[in-house]
């Protein structure tokens, strides 16, 4: 996954599967950055994956629902997620297609650790489930 | 076709035919089986909606306090998603009339989606007020090695606190790890193993062939991303998934697999419920009795 921060709307659909684009499910917020405080901010409206804990080092970045994100490297390797997400509450699941096991992670918070159920494996994600 | 037509096309059916039929009240049979730790952490997609509304309204009023305008995000219609059982088990009913309601709640999200709200006023302030602040920042250490955080001061998390109880984030994070642990155990129970080797055989001479619970749902699941990538008939998937599903189904009755997991659960839970966890579930479960006795029995009835 390109790592590039320009147009959220094109991201979409170069992350999301086309599943997901064809679901439109963009969650597309503004562009201001907020915390985690890293050497990359998350985006306004993304959930991110950092493959260092505590949001070491620049997210990989989504922002609709995907079923497969281990083809993404920062979520296959992720240590560390952060939910900026202005609308919605996001359901990440540790397989892909939305497979159990699935975590919570309500906007504007993030695992600082991710342990080892969930630690280099997040498989899917679906926003505005909860 | 554009995607707009082929979904009005195509999609139209199924959401007739399918959502109609599963969306009808009563048919709740997946809270029936087996669910990690009692199911402490999982709502069903009517109780998740009654929660999400009363949530919304705190945090509109939280905001509105604070001098910010804020529109509440409707849920997605693809929330029946979470009433798949974590274990892969189905009723024979459900499986008969919604199947692993993979295509009925996809294909009600690709229709009926809501559109997130955009923030109508996002600033740094608005942000600030909605998700809080670093210095009200609080790391709650959970199982598993996991590390969590929230602000203490943003309108989510009051809302949170005020809906569901101080407690409940700090609470709820630490079972929902615990109860992921149990499926995770669960899934390695030589029980459970064996049992899903036997509706294997099982599946195998319904002519559906699958070794594990996830290789049936996800070739369900393949079929309808390819036809939704190439905006083809959804129908002949519908009916894919009502066939293999009705025979995981029988097969998994056949088996006993609601037994096995019973079995396997309860050793797996055993297992990460100590003395102290056993506190903290009793409080999770009164917190969640608490807020759905709330909710369900007066909506919009929300703390102030």
């Amino acid at each position: 996954m390109r790592q590039e921060a320009h147009n959220p709307v094109r991201r979409v659909a170069r992350v999301g599967s086309s599943l997901a684009a064809l679901t439109a499910a963009a969650v597309i917020g503004s562009m201001l950055t907020a915390a985690p405080a890293s050497a990359d901010p998350c985006p306004g409206g993304a959930l991110c994956a950092y493959t260092q804990y505590d949001w070491g080092g620049a997210p990989g970045t989504v922002y609709g629902d995907n079923t497969n994100l281990l083809q993404y490297t920062k979520f296959a390797n992720a240590a560390s997620l952060y939910n900026n997400g202005n609308s919605c509450n996001v359901t990440v699941y540790y397989n892909t297609g939305y497979r159990a096991p699935a975590y919570n992670l309500n906007r504007g918070t993030g695992w600082k650790r991710l342990g080892s159920n969930l630690y280099h494996h997040v498989g899917s994600n679906r926003w505005c489930l909860y | 076709m554009n995607p707009q037509r082929w979904a009005q096309v195509v999609l139209l059916p199924v959401l007739l035919g399918v959502v109609g039929c599963a969306a009808a009240p009563g048919r709740t049979a997946t809270v029936d089986l087996p669910q990690p730790l009692d199911g402490v952490t999982y709502f069903t997609s009517a109780e998740s909606s009654a929660l999400h509304d009363a949530y919304e309204e705190l945090v509109t009023r939280c905001m509105r306090d604070r001098g910010f305008a804020y529109r509440p995000t409707p849920l997605s219609s693809a929330t029946r998603l979470r009433d798949i059982n974590p274990y892969g088990l189905l009723s024979r009913e459900e499986a008969r009339i919604d199947g692993y309601r993979i295509t009925s709640s996809l294909a009600g999200d690709a229709q009926a989606r809501p559109r997130p709200a955009q923030a109508p006023t996002s600033t740094p302030g608005w942000d600030e007020a909605l998700l809080g602040t670093e210095a009200h920042r609080v790391t709650v250490q959970l199982p598993e090695d996991h590390e969590m955080y929230y602000n203490s001061d943003g309108c989510t998390y009051q809302a949170t606190a005020a809906l569901y109880g101080d407690d409940w984030q700090r609470l709820y994070d630490t079972f929902q790890v615990l109860a992921n642990r149990v499926v995770e155990t669960v899934s390695q129970d030589a029980e459970f193993r064996g049992a899903q080797s036997v509706w294997s055989a099982c599946m195998e001479r319904a002519g559906q062939p699958a070794r594990t619970f996830d290789e049936a749902r996800g070739r369900i699941e393949g079929a309808f991303t390819r036809a939704a990538e190439n905006r083809s008939d959804l129908m002949p998937v519908v009916r894919q998934e009502l066939a293999t599903a009705a025979a995981d189904a029988d097969c998994q009755d056949e088996v006993g697999m609601t037994a096995a997991v019973r079995a396997a659960q309860g050793r797996a839970q055993a297992a990460v419920l100590d003395t102290s966890r056993r506190g903290q579930l009793d409080q999770l479960r009164r917190l969640r009795a608490e807020v759905l006795r709330r909710v369900t029995a007066s909506p919009g009835a929300t703390p102030r």
